[in-house]
């Protein structure tokens, strides 16, 4: 008995089974897994740094608190703290607008990965200006964080899709490496000085304190060393994690860095690798600042 | 790359730690041997030093302006010789001179006028040499 011959495919079949087959190629391809890694490592690195911003503000109102103990014997309040700290809260707040532009750009770099679609965020653009306008950051890093703003305000309404991914990465290579090296070095010169002058005016209340007083009452002496020794222990661990979130904004910079070099190839299994190890560094570093503030 | 002002500013703002840092080593050091009214001077102006520090390091001072790049050269200087002078210092009168001269220049820094840096920066050298 003959065999009936197999029907041969309609050409709108064999059209869309071919755009399957196209889909399918292109999407293994430009796999973001490398690249919603990153994202996410990244997000949780920045989210740190407000935390540190926080009780560095704090520090200084405590610092404040013990100069006018040991220079003045009339009453203060916090209103006097926060006077005293004005300067450095402004300074603060512009770093925090720097990273949160910064940690917006990186969920928009998410979103594209995982081709979702997000809510406009006005506010992250506005950030970019306001900080320009802080002029606390050079003409480069500023035109730099306004360019981000503008990108991670513009992911959900410009249309920028998965697609667009490697054009994303490579237009904003540059931006993100001028405002990581930055807060890199905002985090480990600037705020490790501020963490370090608090020491130094910590030892030097308590020192004085403890020299005054120790002769008259040894047992109180006791305690406030003691006192002294728990927060002096609590500052080191600080100023070390400063030190290791500053180091992994360069980790954060050197990530993109790699997804720009292999934007050609966003799934290949070498960049993958390259980005598993900088996330496991980054997320060392987290834990480090998580324990310690 | 930071600017040339943030970076000297970052120098400035670690000198004034160092000089700070110089004074309170002086004071305990000569604890028994000071009155309690010199050691209160004396933590006055670290005090005052401290403070200036942390106002450089936040960069609420700021030393904008191309001209401002030779003053804060002699800033630098000036904290610099401050520093050395008190490690190396006899008598607690000189210690007030010298403490006195960098609470002064740090005022001036904080005036953000270039003349008064000028003068200030001229008064610290000849206090920290003589």
């Amino acid at each position: 008995m003959r065999r009936r011959a197999a029907p041969r495919p309609s050409q709108r079949v064999r059209i869309h089974c071919l755009t399957i087959f196209v889909i399918a190629l292109t999407s293994g391809c430009t796999s973001p897994a490398a690249v919603t890694r990153y994202a996410k490592s990244a997000a949780l690195t920045t989210a740190r740094l407000p935390d540190v911003t926080d009780a560095l503000s704090q520090s200084c109102r405590r610092t404040t608190s013990y100069r006018l103990r040991r220079t003045s014997s009339e009453w203060f309040g916090d209103d006097s703290l926060r006077a005293a700290c004005v300067g450095r809260d402004a300074a603060l707040r512009t770093v925090t607008r720097a990273n949160r532009v910064l940690s917006s750009y990186f969920a928009a770099l998410e979103s594209l990965a995982e081709n979702k679609l997000t809510d406009y965020d006005a506010k992250v653009d506005a950030l970019g200006d306001a900080v320009g306008e802080a002029a606390d950051f050079d003409k480069k890093q500023v035109k730099a964080i306004e360019d981000l703003a503008k990108f991670a305000s513009s992911r959900a309404t410009d249309g920028y899709r998965r697609s667009r991914l490697r054009d994303a990465i490579a237009t904003q290579n540059e931006n993100v490496q001028v405002v990581t090296d930055a807060l890199h070095d905002i985090l480990d010169r600037d705020l490790a000085q501020l963490l370090e002058n608090d020491v130094a005016a910590q030892t030097s209340f308590y020192r004085a304190a403890l020299a005054e007083s120790s002769d008259r009452d040894p047992l109180t002496a006791i305690l406030v060393r003691d006192a002294y020794d728990a927060r002096a222990a609590e500052l080191a661990e600080r100023s070390a994690a400063v030190r290791s979130l500053a180091q992994a904004l360069l980790t954060v910079g050197r990530g993109h860095q790699a997804l720009f070099d292999a934007r050609d190839h966003l799934g290949g299994k070498a960049l993958l690798a390259t980005i598993v190890s900088n996330a496991r560094e980054l997320d060392a570093a987290v834990a480090r600042v998580n324990k310690a503030f | 790359m930071p600017s040339n002002t943030t970076e000297e500013s970052r120098a400035i703002a670690k000198l004034y730690s160092e000089l700070a840092s110089a004074l309170a080593d002086y004071r305990f050091g000569h604890w028994t041997e000071l009155s309690k009214a010199q050691r209160a001077e004396i933590e006055s102006h670290e005090w005052t030093l401290l403070t200036y520090s942390s106002n450089m390091a936040s960069r609420a001072i700021r030393l904008a302006g191309e001209e401002s790049g030779p003053a804060l050269a002699g800033i630098v200087r000036a904290t610099k010789r401050l520093t050395a002078a008190v490690h190396r210092v006899a008598s607690v009168k000189h210690v007030f001179a010298l403490a006195t001269s960098a609470v002064a220049l740090g005022g001036a820094i904080a005036s953000g006028h270039a003349l008064a840096i000028g003068e200030a920066v001229s008064e610290a050298l000849s206090v920290a040499d003589g």
